[in-house]
């Protein structure tokens, strides 16, 4: 990805995906939109120092303050049974719903484990630079929390692939120390 | 079986992502800048606040006073010359003052203004000190004991009725060690100290005692009566119950008090606080403060009104003594009718006195010295006036055995308020920069 030109550029080219990001991170649209426009606005005063590349900056402060909210947020928050605002009309949004129920139950460190490494394709060392953590860490997270997704929604029967290699997207490339 | 790339990009495609609000980059920066704001003005208030707390809590970091010997041969304590008034502004040693050869009251600065603050004069080297008395009622004067070591005065409180006074009891404070002995007196309304007051030590030092009565009502009391208290600790004594008293006590001997009181004011009372005997004489004339004792007992000084004639109701010093018997009123004779003394402030020897006499001069006054044999006076330590009427200064009596030295002027003080405002102004200054220049940086 080439750098942007301005602010709106980035934010024109990258709000979809970092909203999709946020999505999976903190499971609601709301929430997720909350988030993403916060990091935004927390880019500008240090944009005209990230701008030639501010992927890394951006991802990290998404995952960082989604950690955050959840720190400060954390006696208000709880897991529900189910998703009382969805319709479940078929066997592929019922299984999409068991997948967001049972996301929103895991710790914010598993469930952001699971979307850097399964959704953003990150590798464990970037995965572990990103959220500031020790690479054991991230192994044992990714595997507590896919043994507890595979509990929460047994009906899923979730496989993950082989991981994918340093370097296949740009922000792998730019994450490495 | 599902993979969890495939099922996390089902899960996100599902619903469509609104479109990225265009005002982003504005709110960004109206963060931004209240951010900035926030912090500039914790900035300020914090070192507002460092600035205040560095001059307020302790103005020693000013102009630290040096601490003061506390172990001194009593030899080499002395009485200045002269006393000066301190800047208000002194620095304060949170150290005891050590020995005192005086003991004053003068204006002490504070942030919002001038308060009345005692100062103390070191016998040791002639330091000035400010000396904190813990519930000092401001109404008492506080007193030096003749050693200099102790000062008596009256606590501040609440009564357990409806307040008429805030005294509730009296208090030691030692110079050296800057123990604290308090004694509260069971009042319900204060206690009456503001007519007939007497307060004073024993020549030993061993006992600070007091007259007060009780408010009944907000406009009567009852009579005075005198109360001794022990430096050493201990349970206070009464020493005579109520009765009438003249203006001020004397001393004889070591450990006692004297005092003039019965009808007309005609009688001399002797207790011998250590012994806890009381003995009395007669007087041929009224007296209204003493009588005190020459050291070797032979003869006493007393202040009476003067002889018949225009001035007859102005205080003058009288000399009495030799052959006291308990039944023949003791004669006196007027001493010098060119003095109005105040009080006595102790024997140099067995043939003269320092007299507190009005004799002033300047900004000031003098004590002087009276020959008990001619009456001649010489003026002795001149004092520098304070604005607070219970000025007149405390002499550690002991010490006027040894000579005079020259008096050591305080040191100047400095207003923290200027060095604050001046801070303040600065930082202030500092911030309109800051903000212009972050302005200028950021543009619009």
């Amino acid at each position: 990805m080439s750098a942007p030109e301005s602010f709106e550029e980035y934010v024109a080219a990258r709000y979809a995906a970092l909203s999709r990001t946020a999505y999976l991170l903190t499971g609601n649209h709301h929430d997720a939109e909350d988030l993403v426009q916060s990091v935004l606005m927390k880019a500008v005063p240090v944009w005209r120092r990230i701008r030639a590349d501010p992927e890394p900056y951006v991802h990290r402060m998404l995952v960082n303050e989604n950690i955050s909210r959840w720190r400060k947020h954390r006696g208000r928050e709880h897991a529900v049974a189910s998703v009382p605002d969805e319709a479940a009309t078929g066997s592929g949004i019922e299984d999409r719903l068991d997948l967001l129920d049972a996301l929103r139950r895991l710790s914010p460190r598993q469930r952001t484990v699971l979307v850097l490494r399964y959704f953003e394709d990150l590798t464990e060392a970037q995965t572990a630079e990103l959220m500031g953590t020790a690479l054991g860490t991230v192994k044992s997270q990714a595997r507590d929390a896919l043994a507890r997704l595979r509990t929460l929604a047994p009906g899923l029967d979730l496989r993950v692939g082989a991981e994918v290699p340093a370097g296949t997207r740009d922000v792998h490339a730019r994450l490495d120390p | 079986m599902t993979d969890l790339r495939t099922a996390f990009q089902e899960l996100v495609e599902r619903d469509p992502v609104p479109a990225p609000p265009p005002d982003l980059w504005r709110r960004g920066r109206q963060r931004q800048r209240r951010g900035r704001a926030a912090g500039a003005v914790g900035a300020f208030a914090a070192a507002v606040v460092a600035v205040l707390v560095l001059l307020s809590v302790d103005t020693s970091l000013v102009s630290p006073a040096p601490p003061v010997p506390a172990d001194v041969p009593s030899s080499r304590l002395h009485i200045p010359h002269r006393i000066y008034l301190p800047d208000p502004w002194m620095g304060d040693s949170q150290a005891p003052p050590g020995p005192l050869a005086v003991l004053g009251t003068a204006d002490r600065g504070s942030w919002w203004g001038s308060r009345m603050g005692c100062f103390g004069v070191s016998a040791v080297d002639g330091s000035y000190h400010w000396v904190d008395l813990p519930r000092m009622a401001r109404s008492v004067v506080p007193v030096l004991s003749p050693d200099g070591t102790r000062i008596g005065y009256g606590l501040r409180g609440a009564p357990s009725g409806t307040a008429y006074s805030h005294v509730v009891g009296f208090a030691i404070y030692d110079t050296v060690s800057g123990h604290l002995r308090t004694w509260r007196i069971p009042t319900r309304h204060g206690l009456q100290i503001d007519a007939y007051y007497q307060e004073g030590w024993t020549a030993d030092s061993a006992w600070f005692a007091a007259s007060f009565g009780q408010w009944m009502t907000r406009n009567s009391s009852n009579y005075q009566r005198i109360v001794a208290f022990p430096s050493a600790g201990g349970p206070a004594r009464t020493v005579q119950d109520p009765g009438s008293l003249a203006d001020s006590f004397g001393t004889a001997g070591s450990s006692s008090l004297t005092w003039i009181g019965g009808p007309n004011l005609k009688k001399v009372f002797v207790a011998d606080l250590g012994l806890g005997t009381r003995t009395s004489f007669r007087l041929a004339r009224s007296g209204n403060g003493g009588p005190w004792f020459s050291p070797n007992g032979a003869r006493f000084v007393l202040i009476a009104q003067g002889p018949a004639g225009p001035n007859a109701t102005t205080n003058r010093l009288f000399v009495g003594g030799g052959g006291i018997r308990p039944d023949v009123p003791a004669s006196t004779r007027l001493l010098t009718a060119r003095l109005q003394p105040s009080r006595v402030l102790g024997w140099l020897d067995d043939h003269s006195f320092l007299v507190d006499a009005y004799v002033a001069r300047g900004n000031g006054t003098y004590l002087v010295t009276v020959d008990a044999d001619t009456g001649e006076f010489h003026r002795a330590v001149h004092v520098a006036r304070s604005r607070f009427w219970l000025s007149p200064v405390q002499i550690a009596s002991d010490l006027l055995h040894h000579r005079f030295v020259p008096g050591t002027p305080p040191p100047e003080g400095l207003d923290p308020r200027l060095p604050a405002g001046g801070a303040v102004a600065a930082v202030l200054l500092l911030a309109a920069f800051g903000a212009w220049f972050w302005r200028r940086s950021v543009g619009t």
